[in-house]
């Protein structure tokens, strides 16, 4: 298949990763006061990594090829819970203290800010990969 | 740029021989004639040159569609068309040589001049890409105008009229 609009498939990788992240960061702040889930344990804050994938066009004659993006996997913060003193809480142990999620709203905003950011610029790549397409079709029209 | 030519085609050659033409090969003569001319057109070197800087263009739309989606990915080079090829192009185009011209091609090359900014050592830069998107995007308008101007004045010496 002739590809009228370069690089669009980059963009489309990169757009359905961010949309991933969005997804995982929307859960990340739903769950912010999670105290306890199945296990007994806290919510635990979770991360995307990012890792890039060759496209199939693998040039001979090149050095380089466009790299696709993918959400390769979503992993656990890490992170210890935050402890607070709250004696009334079903969840607090014998001495008062509960254990919240490591999620901090504030960096999950900052993240989502980053995100749309990025899904921002791969929309603006599409968007020219079209008039471009659209210019190169109107070769030789006035 | 400065060195383009308008439509690469001499007139008044073929003229100069037709009395000696027997009557019946006159059609097939203008018809030979006509793609002759043609074919100058397509292969003198400055729209040769238009059409490999437009590949190129397209390439490093390629480029720049990689290098956007892997913003966040950690240890990514930023890649781009090959530094190397505009100046080789120009200077294929200002010798008029055309065999230079139809040689050379486009390439993508890890760009190994950019620098992480921060310890992923990703080295692609959001606004950097986005002007140079931009630009790319400018670039292939004044190169797809260009070549239609070109196609607009051989239909018009065709129609022998304006417009």
């Amino acid at each position: 298949m002739i590809n009228l609009m370069p690089g669009v498939e980059s963009a489309a990788s990169a757009l359905h990763a961010e949309k991933i992240r969005m997804e995982v960061i929307a859960q990340n702040i739903a769950n912010a006061n999670v105290t306890k889930m199945a296990d007994g344990k806290p919510y635990e804050r979770q991360v995307v990594r990012f890792d890039s994938i060759l496209s199939e066009k693998l040039g001979a004659d090149s050095q380089a090829v466009p790299q696709f993006v993918k959400a390769a996997s979503i992993v656990g913060d890490g992170r210890p819970p935050k402890i607070m003193f709250q004696p009334g809480h079903p969840d607090a142990n014998e001495s008062g203290m509960v254990a919240y999620p490591n999620v901090d709203v504030h960096i999950e905003m900052a993240d989502m800010i980053a995100s749309s950011r990025t899904y921002e610029a791969n929309l603006a790549v599409i968007k020219n990969a079209r008039s471009m397409a659209l210019q190169t079709l109107s070769i030789g029209h006035r | 740029m400065a060195g383009f030519s308008l439509i690469g085609f001499s007139s008044g050659g073929l003229s100069r021989n037709l009395h000696v033409l027997p009557r019946g090969t006159w059609r097939a003569w203008q018809f030979l004639a006509k793609l002759a001319m043609i074919e100058g057109l397509y292969s003198s070197s400055s729209y040769q040159g238009l059409q490999k800087m437009l590949d190129a263009t397209v390439m490093r739309h390629e480029a720049i569609a990689s290098n956007l989606a892997n913003l966040e990915t950690p240890n990514y080079k930023r890649i781009d068309v090959d530094t190397r090829f505009d100046a080789e192009l120009s200077r294929a185009i200002g010798n008029g040589n055309s065999k230079d011209i139809a040689r050379l091609e486009p390439r993508m090359v890890v760009d190994r001049t950019a620098i992480a900014a921060n310890r992923d050592g990703n080295t692609v830069q959001l606004e950097k890409e986005m002007l140079s998107l931009q630009q790319n995007s400018m670039a292939h308008r004044m190169q797809t105008q260009f070549i239609t101007g070109r196609l607009m004045k051989l239909k018009s010496a065709i129609q022998g009229k304006v417009g």
